[in-house]
């Protein structure tokens, strides 16, 4: 860490007033209207009785200045992601004011604009202090109730620095562009601060839509798009097609983007897409690009390693406070103290289209609504990463479920949550059953729940007709399953398989048995793990129509392979293994 | 017109994945996002690209402004005869 961080020095004596800092509509604004308006805002937020001051501006240029304006005012900015009015109560309770655009509450002042005349901008300002407490983050803790994450100038500096030292020289002074908000943590570092740091110029509006960051960036010499997987995903493009403007780089967070997405993006844009990795709690994490390498690869000066227990991925890094391992709460499989694979979330902590949502919260809110008796979320990936509810309902809201209908209630309980979870967060889909569905444990196995979910018409079709009929789920452990099944009589392949004698096919049962792998196993055994051959599979005994049976499956991850086997008691029908391509050996 | 919103309904439901929703649960002139059907902004970025599979529109700079002819099933009628006649 440097004595005196570039952030900590935006505002000192400048040498390039008119060198532009951001970019609103078809203005420019300058080092000289940024340094102006930021000691406006010291100016209006000085006299604020209290250390701490929520924040939320839609405009980044406001929003910069607003936020150098409070450091050098000795104040720290609360940043809210949404202004929902459960967060606005929330944060009331910890600030003793809201700057930028909120609608008046009673008890705390707001400001929403500082007085415009211009107030000593002539002189030089001193550099900030690095250790003040420059914001603090709000996340979803993993217990339901939200996490205030604080952070100092200097480690907002450090991370800047990180990204600077990497890719600042690529960027060099492109307009910056981007598609989220910066009033999340991402946003703040890429669209804002990196941004700053490096005199590269910002465009103070958010992008909701590609074609206004294609607009921005027509005529420009050289772009930085700062983006996330729900926009790549969506870009509306022509196969084959390149986007207008020059892109030094792409850069996307909030959540893994999908390889294709990926592989899109280098195309169209003709950079490779630069992935980051990191939460607020930790900062940024790690990096990829996909159409180059899969596996992450850590910023500059921070280490990896795996729990052996949980399986976690920990890390040690500048940006923490703590110098021994950090436990995070996602799964990983590592291959040195710089690489590594993500393989999920531990915890309830849930991502929908990037934004962090806890499954425990959500749930806590649907039981205080006097329709719910019990109740899980869940979340479920089709189109678009979703929640989902499955719920019991009291006896009178059963009934209402009969005379009003499925949609009234439904509509009723979004409405609940929505004052307290974003919208693209809340649960689109939902199943009201009679019990939740548990196993002889008395635990409710995430695949009871996803299975209620399977599309209708599917189910309806699919399940009798080509699928097994599960009878119990004997046990499972990390790598193994057992299932009772029984083999229906109206599956679509005894169908002339043959007339006189049906026997289930034995290529079924290697579908079934890969299907129900990919299911129980999850990310151990992805998609990107594809069917590669066969061995030693031999089909000893004819499945007949109406037939109860088990199905034994265990997984060899070191070894790519999947160990099936079809018995009932002593009887074996059929047993082998199925070897998989492309699962790296975890150290 | 009529035949055409009832399309575009059908293209709501189909391209959003829209579950407990039919055609006849739709009113046309009843906000689609935020209240009424309560869409949100993932739904607008999935509709903007079904409007240019289904339709040929293309939204280009302004589409902010032309993304205000997505508030109802009633205006995006209007969008989409428009686009056709000219």
């Amino acid at each position: 860490m440097t004595e005196s961080p570039r952030l900590a020095r935006i505002l000192c004596a400048d040498s390039a007033p008119e060198r532009p800092v951001a970019r609103r509509g078809n203005d420019w604004l300058t080092r000289a209207d940024f340094r102006q308006r930021a000691m406006a805002w010291q100016a209006a937020t000085e006299q604020v009785p209290a250390s701490r001051v929520g924040v939320y501006f839609t405009d980044a240029y406001e929003f910069a200045a607003a936020l150098y304006g409070l450091w050098y005012a000795g104040k720290t900015a609360l940043l809210m992601g949404d202004r929902l009015p459960a967060t606005v109560d929330l944060v009331a309770g910890h600030v003793g004011a809201f700057i930028g655009e909120f609608d008046d509450r009673p008890g705390l002042p707001v400001i929403s604009s500082p007085a415009d005349k211009p107030k000593g901008t002539g002189g030089t300002l001193p550099a900030l202090d690095p250790e003040h407490p420059a914001v603090i983050v709000l996340t979803s803790g993993s217990t339901g109730a939200p996490k205030m994450v604080p952070m100092a100038l200097s480690q907002l500096d450090t991370e800047v620095g990180m990204h600077e030292q990497q890719w600042g020289a690529m960027a060099g002074r492109s307009l910056v562009i981007g598609t989220v908000s910066h009033q999340h943590i991402y946003g703040l570092v890429w669209r804002v601060l990196w941004p700053l740091a490096g005199g590269r110029p910002f465009v103070s509006e958010v992008c909701r839509y590609a074609e206004d960051a294609l607009a921005l960036a027509e005529g420009e010499s050289s772009c930085v798009l700062v983006t996330t997987p729900t926009h790549l995903a969506r870009w509306p493009h022509q196969p084959g097609g390149r986007a207008p403007g020059n892109w030094a780089m792409v850069v996307s967070s909030t959540a893994p983007l999908a390889h294709r997405h990926s592989e899109f993006g280098h195309g169209y844009f003709g950079v490779p897409v630069t992935e980051l990795f990191g939460s607020s709690e930790t900062g940024g994490i790690a990096w990829r690009q996909q159409t180059i390498d899969d596996v992450w690869t850590t910023l500059e000066g921070i280490d990896v390693s795996r729990d052996r227990d949980t399986g976690a991925l920990l890390l040690k890094s500048p940006l923490l406070a703590e110098d021994d391992w950090f436990e995070t709460g996602d799964r990983a499989d590592v291959y040195s103290h710089r690489r590594f694979r993500l393989l999920g979330r531990l915890d309830r902590i849930a991502k929908i289209e990037g934004k962090r949502v806890s499954l425990s919260a959500m749930e806590n809110r649907l039981s205080d609504h006097e329709a719910v008796r019990e109740v899980r979320a869940l979340v479920l990936t089709g189109k678009r990463t979703e929640t989902a509810v499955v719920a019991v309902l009291e006896p009178f809201a059963r009934d209402r479920l009969k005379t009003e209908g499925k949609r009234v209630l439904t509509r009723e309980l979004r409405n609940w949550l929505s004052g307290h979870f974003e919208s693209p967060v809340l649960p689109r889909r939902w199943r009201f059953v009679e019990q939740l569905p548990r196993n002889a444990q008395g635990k409710i196995p995430q695949y009871y729940l996803e299975t209620l979910f399977e599309k209708t018409a599917a189910a309806s079709a699919n399940a009798t007709t080509r699928h097994p009929v599960v009878l119990k789920h004997w046990w499972q452990t990390e790598h193994q399953v057992c299932v009772r099944l029984r083999v229906a009589p109206e599956l679509v392949f005894f169908q002339g398989h043959f007339d006189g004698f049906p026997v289930l096919p034995g290529v079924v049962q290697l579908n079934w048995a890969e299907a129900f792998a990919r299911k129980y196993f999850g990310d151990r055994l992805a998609c990107r793990n594809a069917f590669s051959r066969m061995e030693a599979v031999k089909f000893q005994e004819p499945i007949r129509p109406g037939r109860e049976l088990s199905m034994a499956l265990t997984l060899e991850p070191e070894r790519s392979r999947l160990q099936f086997r079809f018995h009932d008691g002593e009887t074996v029908f059929s047993s082998g293994r199925m070897v998989f391509d492309g699962v790296q050996e975890p150290v | 017109m009529n035949e055409l919103k009832t399309e575009l309904k059908q293209l709501v439901i189909d391209a959003l994945d829209l579950e407990d929703v039919t055609v006849d649960d739709i009113d046309s002139s009843e906000p689609l996002f935020i209240d009424g059907l309560g869409l949100d902004s993932i739904d607008a970025l999935e509709l903007g690209l079904a409007l240019q599979k289904c339709y040929g529109i293309k939204l280009t700079a302004d589409s902010e402004e032309t993304r205000k002819h997505f508030a109802s099933i009633d205006s995006l009628a209007e969008l989409v005869a428009s686009h056709k006649n000219a």
